[in-house]
C-alpha cells in the first residue's frame, strides 16, 4: 500500500541505528528531528505583496497513491480519533461533509493541518512532513469521491 | 458503572449484597462481604460470553468473538458502549426491581496499531456499531433481583435508553429517552402514566426535591450528547458509520428525533 513510505521509514531507522541512538522508532512518529519539517510558509507572513503564494499539491499528478497513503496517515497520526474512522467527524467536525470552515483548497487545508485551527485542532506543522501533509490532503479531496481509499461499508 | 448495595435475601438467605448491572450485557449479584459471585446473568442481546464461572469469576467466552489485530469481527454484542453507559439504574425496595436504562447495539471490530501521540485520542481499532437484534436499540429493564431476571422493558425502537431512572416512594419511574420525552411509569407494571416531550434528548438524571414552599419537585435535564448523542450534532456526517468512535453507524438517524439542546425543566407533582 505505501512501500515509499516503508522504505523511507526502514532508511530513517537504519539511520538511527548508525548514530547509535537506543531510541525505539515507531512509524510515522520517527519522522522528526532538528531540521523544521515544513519548507512552505505557514501563517500569515509579515510584509506587503511580496507574501510567496502556497503552492498546489505536488501530488496532483499521482494523486490515488497519494491519497492511499493519505489514508494510512490519517489513522497513523490519530486523526481519525477526533475526525472519525473515515472522517465523518466525532470530537472533530466531519471532514467529507460539504462543510469547510478553512477553506478546501489544496493550500487551505495544508494551512489548517499545518498551523492548528481554533477549538483543538494541534498545529502539526512540527511534526508531519510537508510530503505527509501533502498526502494528507490528498486523502482529504478524495472523501466521498469514487477515488476515495478504502471508503466506508 | 454503579454499583448498588443492597440487604436482602438472596439464594435463600439474608446477604449483603452488591448489584452491578454492567457494560458487559450482565448483571452481577455479589456478596460484598465476601467477594462471592452469586448470579450473573444477561440482562439484552449479549454473545461475546456464554456465560460466568461463579467459582472463578471468569466469563465463559464465545472466542470467535474475540477481537485481533488486523482482522475484521463482525456481530459482537453488545458494542464497545456497552448494554449500559454511565448513567445510573435505579432500585425500588418497595417492587424488588431494578430499573437499567439499557443499549442493544452491536459492532464490527478490526484492532489496528494504537499509537500514543500527546494530545490527540486514539482508539486502536477500527469500528462500526449498529442495532443488536430483536428490532429495537434501546430499553428501560425492570429487573428482578431476587429471581435474577427481567419482568418486563419499555423499548425504544431507534435509540439506546440513555437517561438515569429515578424510583420513588410512591410507586413511579422517571427516566428520559434520546428523543426527547420525560416519562413517568407506574413501579410494579411499566404502563405510562405521564409524559412530556422536553426540547432535546435526554441524557441527564432525574432529580426529585422538597422545595422551599414545601411542594415535591421532580428536575430533568434535556440535551443530548454523550458519545451516542454526538451523531446529533451538524458537525457529524451520517454517511460514515465509522465516526465518532464508531457509533454513528447505529446512530445516523438521531438527528431526525431530537436537536441539540440545554435546558433544565421542573415539574411540580
Amino acid at each position: 500500500m505505501s512501500s515509499a513510505f516503508d522504505a523511507r521509514t526502514l532508511l530513517l531507522i537504519l539511520a538511527i541505528g548508525a548514530a547509535g541512538c537506543q531510541r525505539a522508532a515507531s512509524g510515522d512518529q520517527a519522522v522528526t528531528g532538528a531540521t523544521p519539517p515544513i519548507l512552505t510558509p505557514v501563517g500569515p507572513v509579515p510584509g506587503p505583496a511580496s507574501n510567496p503564494t502556497r503552492r498546489e499539491n505536488p501530488f496532483r499528478a499521482n494523486a490515488a497513491s497519494a491519497a492511499a497513503e493519505g489514508r494510512t496517515l490519517f489513522v497513523r497520526y490519530n486523526c481519525s480519533g477526533c475526525h472519525g474512522g473515515r472522517a465523518g467527524g466525532g470530537m472533530g467536525p466531519s471532514l467529507r461533509d460539504p462543510v469547510w470552515f478553512y477553506g478546501n483548497s489544496d493550500a487551505q487545508i495544508f494551512s489548517s493541518i499545518a498551523e492548528g485551527r481554533d477549538q483543538g485542532m494541534p498545529a502539526w506543522g512540527t511534526m508531519v512532513t510537508e510530503e505527509q501533509t501533502w498526502k494528507l490532503v490528498a486523502y482529504l479531496q478524495t472523501l466521498r469521491t469514487p477515488d476515495e481509499p478504502n471508503p466506508p461499508r | 458503572m454503579e454499583n448498588v448495595l443492597l440487604d436482602m435475601s438472596f439464594g435463600g438467605r439474608a446477604r449483603k449484597l452488591l448489584i452491578h448491572p454492567g457494560r458487559s450485557g450482565f448483571v452481577f449479584v455479589l456478596d460484598r462481604e465476601t467477594g462471592e459471585l452469586l448470579s450473573a446473568e444477561k440482562f439484552e442481546p449479549t454473545n461475546w460470553a456464554h456465560s460466568f464461572d461463579l467459582t472463578t469469576g471468569k466469563a465463559v467466552e464465545d472466542e470467535t468473538k474475540r477481537t485481533h489485530y488486523g482482522a475484521v469481527v463482525s456481530d459482537i454484542c453488545p458494542s464497545s458502549t456497552g448494554a449500559k453507559e454511565f448513567v445510573p439504574s435505579a432500585f425500588s425496595p418497595r417492587t424488588g426491581l431494578l430499573y437499567i436504562p439499557a443499549h442493544n447495539t452491536c459492532m464490527d471490530y478490526e484492532g489496528l496499531e494504537a499509537n500514543y501521540i500527546a494530545g490527540t485520542p486514539y482508539l486502536g481499532a477500527d469500528v462500526k456499531m449498529y442495532p443488536g437484534p430483536g428490532g429495537y436499540q434501546g430499553e428501560l429493564v425492570a429487573w428482578d433481583v431476587r429471581n435474577a431476571k427481567a419482568v418486563w422493558g419499555i423499548k425504544e425502537t431507534a435509540l439506546p435508553v440513555y437517561s438515569g431512572v429515578l424510583a420513588t416512594g410512591g410507586d413511579l419511574v422517571f427516566y428520559g429517552t434520546m428523543d426527547g420525552w420525560f416519562r413517568a411509569l407506574d413501579a410494579r407494571t411499566g404502563s405510562t402514566l405521564w409524559q412530556f416531550h422536553t426540547g432535546s434528548g435526554i441524557v441527564g438524571n432525574p432529580v426529585t426535591f422538597l422545595g422551599p414552599d414545601g411542594k415535591q419537585y421532580v428536575a430533568i435535564y434535556s440535551g443530548v450528547g454523550g458519545w451516542m448523542g454526538a451523531a446529533a450534532f451538524p458537525t457529524i456526517s451520517a454517511d460514515d458509520p465509522y465516526a465518532a468512535l464508531g457509533i454513528v453507524g447505529a446512530m445516523k438517524d438521531i438527528k431526525k428525533y431530537s436537536a441539540p439542546g440545554s435546558m433544565v425543566y421542573v415539574f411540580g407533582l
